[in-house]
């Protein structure tokens, strides 16, 4: 009899402790707080880029540099900037801004913090181009580049280039957490679960409506959307394409849609690991898939059909003189050339079928569609695939060894509104993200030159050709120019979506 | 896992006369022959996109519409009935293989052998399977021979202990022992007294391992850890569907109800036939 | 009684010595060169070339004999120490203890609603044998057995969140998150678990000592409480005890349908990542987390049950 009084007893204690381990009640959204359903982690500790992308879309951190909803630049930390010499800038920094830690900005500190990010991500060196940082007075920051460097004051709008206060970094310069000089202040993260900032009353620009901001990491692309029909959050990103259908019919929600920055493409292995180390199958490639078809039946019409690297619909973006179009015949011609024939339907070589290893990965929501979309044309056409979904970090381990043909990606192009961001870190032979196996060195002299040129002429000419040898040489296929959609509860105002897809700016939003 | 030869009979759902068991038993054998030749009389091609007859409803060419690549889900259907029937068949073939062949040394040899072999077939057993497949396939490289592969891995363990017990029971009766004196090779013994002798839990057991594959193979490919994207598969098909499940219900419905209807066969199956052999059945296969 | 104790402890190491063995087999076993790799993950992706990996794997032993290699790692692992994630580059250890509690919690939740489901389940259709109540049980018992858990998953979710909007539709944080994982998890143990109370209570009531107690006139509800279920309760714990195994298989589901951060979501994601000292991580804890829990049963039975103390 003891003993089943012991073993209930046993029982119950775990089932107590059960209960100790709950978490706490939820907060349903109150009337200051707007709560986000995101698809990313907000505040991955280690995903150091898109870390960084976060304290700048949420403004916990501000930039030297800001963009308009032009994309054109615009004062942030600092108020004006002159080149003094061709390989001298100097930044003049905003009077009375002050750290969430009540420090206050001055040119050391934004020394300090752009010594710092060079030191932690790898690719900041080369997108800032920097020589020496030098505080030559309270409020003048003065950089000197390794070689003249027109690109600099838009780089620095870039979401890496965040100015962070020291104390953000611990003794051995290791991040902990984000102190910065932005309209929300970090209050707290939950590993897998939330981020939340509130309101930084002494702010240096127009104060937010709102109290607080709860970013919620829903990975699940249905369960987001779910949540905002469930009341649970306010505001949501990245939508399927079939729920935007749906909320835009319902009167209950609002639906923003505006082209933005971004270009989903395959990008190819040229290495000798892949059939695609021949320039005229991946013409052949380039040809064959119909964008149109992809925009529309994988995606709900939500995104334009990409045939170029950049989006036409940014005028100041350089484009080649010529364009892919869908031309089977064209794309026959190479694949004989390149040893092919096609017998059944199938193009053949050596009795062996072309076949293209695709990767992607399923955590960016609408990736799987587009990649089984590119799939399906390709084999409608007579090129096998084998498809293959991971998350981003998986792929991208596979893409490192050389192991695929086409890596289906998503990449912020037109971000920084200059054309050197993307075609200086992803195409250029020595970029650190250059997974690609391809290499061409006019490319590589047009892109480090286009970079040092003022906007004029010679700028549009240099960045022309590298166009061209993009689109000759082939290293990708894009595929769809992004549309960025989010939805809100009808009760939100004043959202407007910045073109860069970087940036929230939930200043002005009240509900 | 736990069979044993009881004199009481339980869990009975259908009191089954032989020949009622025969009829059921024939009758599933032509249902695993059809569904591998089903695809053979499936209207379209399944693999076909059509991105501009997209989430069509159902209509005589498309008995039950199109899914979102504009697929025709009857054929995708009935091709994936052939490929998770193979690749569960497949399974079943080669873990009781081994297993049986583990198994009926383990009982035959006996001693340090039997003990070794039987303590891992143990810790097998209290791992979560479908976890350790994931892990095995995921180091294997994901696919379809690496999921294949990792369930079999699991699970002959279950067959090597159902035999080894068989053995070890068939072993102390009264004419084994007697053939063992008058000097019988062990794999005569075991050919002519043994394996007549445990085909019935052999059986039983294959037809709830079945059931068992044939979830753990849809489940691992709706978690994107099975087959390739694209590939007709059930499991992968609500997966690949679900984000239309509000709109296009069917598209979900429809292989979620076949899974469930192939696998109550199946398992109804497994209990006649332990009702036939008179095996207490408990089916916690995993 | 002692000597069972030592049996099974004994019996525990040696599967734990196996799991730690294969635990570390795992990580070497993945394609590419392991230096290499490591080596990748810390210089944040950058391809290293052939001198840097021949000295890393010369600062870390990695040319020393594999025996030294597998004391070394497994004296690591005995101080808490289980690698660092290559996506992340942060010890896996942090991110595990955070899961470890959710998916010990959802669990316990679960078992315990399997057994309030199954245990009354499992006797009524004892108590009647081949009733309507008895076959309907079986009946519905075989059909939850069948259904693919993801599948009834996602029509819960419909129906609970979005159509009657009751409960969360995932996440965690309240009680309210915790009720459809739960529920999935549950009513697939309670299932087999019924049918397993079902059986082994009738297999109780055909033994001579019942009908004794009948004879005596106990009612028949009466023997099954009095004397049945106290003499199968052992067997129901042990059975319990391995459908914790279920449970977690159940769990990889569920967390990553419902977005719950526990073990199992952990598992799916580092496998999509690829993330191999994740994986590894993951095979140790659960290996090692189901043999202590049966080895825990085990010896609970022992003190429960005097007649299987002997019993080595």
């Amino acid at each position: 009899m003891i003993k089943k009084t012991l073993l209930g007893a046993a029982f119950a204690a775990l089932a107590m402790g059960s209960f100790a381990l709950a978490p706490q009640p939820a907060q349903a959204t109150e009337d200051n707080t707007l709560v986000i359903g995101t698809m990313w982690e907000s505040m991955p500790l280690a995903m150091k880029p898109r870390r960084s992308r976060f304290f700048n879309e949420s403004e916990i951190l501000d930039t030297l540099v800001k963009l308009d909803y032009d994309l054109k630049t615009i004062p942030g930390l600092a108020t004006e900037w002159d080149r003094v010499s061709p390989t001298v800038w100097q930044f003049k920094l905003r009077e009375n801004v002050i750290f969430h830690d009540g420090t206050k900005l001055d040119a050391e500190a934004v020394k300090f913090s752009l010594e710092r990010v060079i030191d932690l991500l790898p690719y900041a060196a080369d997108l800032l181009n920097i020589k020496s940082i030098k505080a030559i007075s309270p409020l003048v920051v003065e950089i000197e580049n390794t070689e003249p460097f027109a690109a600099l004051p838009n780089q620095l709008s870039d979401a890496i280039t965040v100015v962070y206060a020291k104390s953000s970094f611990d003794e051995a310069g290791e991040f902990v957490k984000p102190i910065g000089t932005g309209p929300w202040k970090f209050e707290e993260y939950k590993k897998q679960d939330r981020t939340i900032v509130t309101r930084f009353d002494d702010y240096w620009g127009e104060k937010p409506a709102l109290e607080k901001v709860v970013y919620r990491y829903i990975p699940d692309h249905n369960s987001r959307t779910l949540a905002l029909e469930a009341g649970e959050i306010d505001f949501v990103t990245n939508m399927l394409p079939s729920d935007v259908k749906r909320l835009s019919e319902d009167d209950d929600f609002k639906v923003y849609a505006e082209p933005t920055s971004g270009l989903y493409y395959g990008a190819f292995n040229a290495g000798e690991k892949s059939v695609l180390s021949d320039v005229r199958i991946r013409r052949a490639v380039n040809a064959l898939v119909d964008r149109d078809l992809i925009v529309k039946g994988a995606l709900d019409d939500v995104g334009e059909p990409a045939w170029e690297f950049f989006a036409p619909s940014f005028d100041w973006a350089p484009q080649a003189d010529e364009k892919y179009t869908l031309d089977p015949e064209l794309a026959a011609s190479l694949l004989s050339d390149a040893g092919y024939e096609k017998t059944d339907g199938k193009w053949m070589k050596d009795g062996e079928q072309l076949t293209l290893r695709i990767l992607s990965y399923s955590s960016r929501t609408e990736m799987p569609m587009i990649t089984e979309a590119m799939a399906a044309l390709l084999n409608e056409q007579g090129i096998a695939t084998e498809v293959g979904m991971y998350t981003w970090g998986g792929m991208l381990d596979l893409v490192k060894q050389g192991e695929y043909d086409v890596s289906v990606v998503f990449w912020t192009p037109e971000m920084t509104g200059h054309p050197d961001l993307h075609l200086k870190s992803q195409f250029h032979s020595k970029a650190g993200l250059n997974y690609q196996f391809w290499a061409n060195e006019e490319f590589d002299a047009a892109v480090d030159k286009g970079r040092t040129l003022d906007p004029g002429a010679e700028q549009v000419a240099t960045y022309t050709k590298a166009m061209n040898i993009l689109h000759d040489e082939a290293p990708i296929i894009p595929l769809v120019h992004k549309v960025f959609v989010v939805a809100s509860t009808k009760e939100l105002q004043n959202y407007r979506i910045h073109p860069s897809g970087f940036f929230f700016d939930f200043k002005s939003v009240s509900k | 896992m736990q069979m044993e030869r009881m004199s009481f009979t339980g869990g009975k759902l259908f009191h089954a006369g032989r020949r009622v068991f025969r009829g059921y038993v024939l009758v599933m054998a032509l249902v695993i022959l059809a569904v591998l030749i089903l695809p053979f009389f499936a209207p379209n091609d399944p693999y076909k996109a059509q991105f501009l007859f997209r989430l069509k409803p159902p209509s005589l060419d498309y008995p039950l519409g199109t899914d979102a690549l504009g697929r025709c889900v009857l054929s995708r259907l009935m091709y994936g009935a052939r490929l998770t029937t193979a690749s569960a068949l497949a399974v079943v073939m080669a873990a009781s293989l081994i297993g049986c062949l583990i198994g009926t040394l383990a009982g035959m040899v006996g001693g340090i052998v039997d003990r070794a072999i039987m303590r891992f077939c143990e810790g097998m057993s209290v791992f979560p399977a479908l976890a350790i497949c994931m892990i095995i396939a995921g180091t294997l490289g994901l696919g379809l021979q690496a999921v294949i592969i990792a369930l079999i891995t699991v699970h002959w363990t279950d067959y090597a202990r159902v035999v080894r017990n068989a053995v070890i029971v068939e072993r102390t009766k009264p004419y084994v022992m007697a053939a063992e004196a008058l000097g019988a090779r062990h794999h005569r013994i075991a050919h002519r007294h043994i394996f007549p002798n445990i085909i019935g839990p052999l059986l039983t057991l294959a037809a709830y391992s079945m059931s068992w594959a044939i979830l753990a193979f849809a489940g691992l490919s709706f978690l994107g850890l099975g087959v390739e994207p694209g590939t007709p598969e059930w499991g992968l098909m609500i997966a690949e569907s679900r984000n239309y499940l509000r709109d296009h219900p069917r598209l979900v419905l429809a292989p979620g109800l076949t899974i469930a209807a192939f696998v109550v066969a199946v398992n109804l199956l497994g209990d006649m036939l332990g009702d036939r052999f008179r095996l207490r059945q408990i089916n916690y296969l995993h | 009684m002692a000597s069972r104790v030592t049996a099974r402890i004994t019996h525990a190491l040696i599967l734990l010595f196996i799991v730690s063995v294969v635990g570390f087999a795992l990580l070497r076993l993945m394609p590419g060169d392991f230096a290499e790799i490591l080596l990748m993950a810390q210089m944040d992706g950058t391809l290293p070339d052939a001198d840097q990996v021949a000295r890393y794997a010369d600062q870390n032993g990695l040319n020393d004999p594999l025996p030294q290699q597998y004391l070394r790692w497994l004296f690591a692992l005995l101080q808490g120490d289980l690698g660092k994630s290559f996506i992340s580059n942060e010890p896996i250890i942090s991110d595990i203890t955070l899961r470890m509690g959710q998916s010990l919690l959802l669990a316990v939740l679960s078992m315990s609603l399997a057994l309030i489901i199954a245990v009354p389940i499992g006797i009524v259709c004892a108590r009647y044998p081949g009733s309507r109540i008895d076959r309907i049980a079986g009946m519905v018992s075989v059909i939850g057995m069948s259904i693919p858990n993801f599948w009834y998953s996602l029509l819960l979710a419909l129906l609970f969140s979005l159509v009657l909007g009751w409960l969360p539709t995932g996440g965690h944080g309240t009680w309210a998150h915790a009720v459809l994982p739960t529920l999935v998890i549950a009513t697939s143990i309670a299932g087999v678990l019924s049918r397993y109370v079902r059986g082994s209570l009738l297999e109780e009531l055909s033994k001579p000592y019942i009908r004794t107690a009948k004879a005596k006139g106990l009612s028949r509800l009466r023997t099954v409480l009095r004397h049945a279920v106290p003499n199968t309760a052992p067997g129901i714990l042990t059975f319990s005890g391995m459908q914790f195994a279920r449970i977690f298989d159940g769990m990889i589901i569920v967390e990553t349908l419902f977005a719950w951060p526990g073990l199992g979501r952990f598992l799916v994601e580092s496998l999509l990542n690829r993330d191999y000292p994740a994986i590894q991580a993951c095979f140790l804890l659960i290996a090692g987390s189901y043999i202590l829990v049966n080895l825990i049963v085990d010896l609970c039975i022992a003190f429960y049950d005097p007649r299987t103390r002997e019993i080595v």
